[in-house]
């Protein structure tokens, strides 16, 4: 059974699925931060028209039914119903006659232009958000991107929709909380790339305990920490790579290296609240999110002590997450240090949330402590690696390349690609300086590689390729690209005379210099 | 003409002085060194953070 409602931008359309399925508590729902933001949301992707499919039978819900609440004396039911957004206005006639291949004002394709989404509602008294797939704020290429996005197919009564997203649910406190749905969410996203399976939450919560048990009961689940969730990882046949997040340079060059890959990453923050006055902040507790997009300003707000090293990601401003205790793709600023007393060593940066403080005049704020991410096993060299090789070349040898006047001071792109990224960028392509077809498309090269490509204001310098499935002993640099005369034939020449240049053979650098020897 | 063929107009104390410009120091190597370090150190993530439950 479907039934159309019109939305004009009132969360309490979305209430009344919410009823009809006889199970939640209302005011409860209604309490959770969850229903502010998804009316922001659905204002914010211009939500018209609400489709409510009742019922509707979800996998995910069924599996976390038939593990774990099926058990309870309390029967729960096994159907949930599901809700479609639609960003055009059209009435339940119209929908129908389409549905009979009869002449309507509406189209199926018109439908398909207009779908933002689902949101599959589980038949639980509080904890009632189950898988939503909704779409992204607008892309803007060259400052907001949600790179960790995959394609959903939806049938509603045999109409075909799709919708681009990364599927996002609320913790249900019971066989997951929020690591249990951070993952889930990511693996959703790598399962489109590298095929790992997507197991639902009971089954990653019961996957990340079993080999590790957890101190005291594993469900009803009260939280997993990094061992389990990197086993849970493993588990799925993806490897975890883990990294500290307390640097702020570090931390959002490393989020954008992989996420521009479509490599979803998962933070761990403390969550501080935040009084306005001098009185002393409170730690909440440790929640985990996944990164699934960013936004770039125009200033390079963080940089490495001591160096002038500037990389785009430096000016990363916000960061897009699925924070299952929010929403999907919540919006979070980066911005300066919080003091905490009782966290010492915290972060040099933090992040602002959209969750809402018991107090009115205070706000929370994410403390960033670790990033952990789930790659697939080919992936071997560590994005740090190519960070060091290229800080030690721009702080030694592009220093050379500015004071011979070929290059002014360099910014730096890097990031994680695969070969069919790299070549399908330049096939066709009549605007380099090179020939594309010899220099790279005929090519043999690894699977995955890391790219640096760097730039001033003149414009693109160079472009250097390196092997992300080799060993960290070998050279790793594959490949140079020069889109600026003058510039390999120097790096040449410092490759041939490094004594004239006061150049150390032994240094990270040479990995790149080495090459230019005999190309 | 090629531009490495083009007549040295330089003076002796220029040619000094852009051989200084050009050859990296032993300081410099210690700087990119000491960053390097320092971002290996950032990246780190501490054994005690990793047992801190995510119970929110």
């Amino acid at each position: 059974m479907i039934r159309v409602l019109p939305y004009n931008d009132d969360i309490a359309t979305f209430y009344s699925a919410i009823e009809s399925l006889g199970r939640a508590d209302l005011d409860c729902v209604r309490s959770a931060q969850h229903f502010g933001y998804f009316e922001n949301y659905l204002r914010d992707i211009g939500v018209k028209t609400l489709v409510v499919e009742n019922p509707y039978t979800d996998r995910d819900f069924l599996n976390d039914l038939a593990s774990y609440y099926v058990f309870c004396h309390v029967e729960y039911p096994r159907k949930c119903c599901r809700v479609h957004f639609f960003s055009s206005q059209f009435t339940s006639e119209e929908l129908l006659q389409l549905m009979r291949g009869a002449t309507c004002r509406i189209s199926t394709r018109d439908l398909q232009q207009a779908y933002r989404g689902f949101s599959v509602i589980k038949p639980l008294p509080q904890t009632v958000i189950g898988r939503t797939c909704v779409s992204t704020y607008p892309s803007q290429p060259d400052s907001r991107v949600f790179p960790c996005t995959r394609k959903y197919r939806v049938n509603l009564c045999g109409l075909d929709l799709e919708v681009e997203s990364i599927a996002f649910q609320q913790q249900d406190r019971v066989v997951a909380a929020c690591a249990t749905s951070a993952l889930w969410s990511a693996f959703h996203v790598s399962a489109d790339r590298y095929g790992n399976s997507t197991p639902c939450p009971v089954q990653i919560t019961n996957a990340a305990t079993r080999n590790l048990p957890a101190l005291s009961r594993v469900l009803p689940n009260s939280g997993l920490d990094l061992f389990h969730m990197a086993h849970a990882i493993t588990e799925v046949g993806l490897e975890p790579l883990n990294f500290g997040a307390k640097s702020r340079f570090e931390a959002l060059t490393t989020m954008y290296a992989y996420l521009r890959a479509h490599v979803p990453v998962l933070l761990g923050v403390d969550l501080v609240d935040v009084p306005p006055t001098e009185q002393e902040p409170k730690v909440l507790g440790q929640h985990a999110i996944v990164a699934s997009g960013y936004s770039l300003s125009e200033e390079f707000d963080c940089k490495p002590a001591d160096v002038d090293f500037r990389v785009v990601a430096a000016k990363i401003a916000k960061l897009y997450c699925h924070d299952d205790q929010v929403g999907p793709f919540a919006r979070m600023n980066v911005s300066a240090q919080v003091t905490v007393p009782t966290l010492p060593d915290a972060a040099n940066w933090a992040l602002t949330t959209s969750w809402e403080s018991a107090a009115a005049d205070h706000t929370i704020v994410a403390i960033p402590f670790a990033l952990l991410i789930p790659v697939y096993h080919k992936i071997r060299i560590p994005y740090t690696a190519i960070q060091q090789i290229i800080l030690y070349f721009d702080c030694i040898v592009a220093a050379r390349l500015v004071n011979a006047g070929v290059v002014q001071a360099l910014t730096w792109d890097i990031y994680l690609t695969t070969v069919n990224d790299l070549k399908s960028e330049f096939v066709s392509r009549a605007d380099t300086p090179f020939d594309p077809v010899e220099t790279l498309l005929l090519q043999s090269m690894p699977k995955f590689l890391w790219r640096a490509t760097a730039s001033d204001d003149a414009g693109l310098a160079v472009d250097f390729i390196f092997d992300a499935t080799d060993i960290e002993q070998s050279e790793l640099f594959i490949l140079g690209l020069e889109y600026r005369q003058g510039v390999f034939d120097e790096l040449r020449k410092m490759a041939a005379q490094p004594e004239a240049y006061g150049l150390q053979a032994r240094a990270l650098y040479w990995r790149v210099l080495s090459w230019f020897r005999s190309n | 003409m090629s531009k490495d063929k083009r007549p040295d107009n330089r003076t002796e104390p220029d040619r000094d002085n852009e051989q200084r410009q050009s050859k990296a120091t032993d300081k410099d190597h210690e700087a990119a060194e000491r960053a390097v370090r320092e971002m290996q150190e950032n990246c780190r993530l501490p054994n005690k953070d990793l047992y801190r439950p995510f119970n929110l």
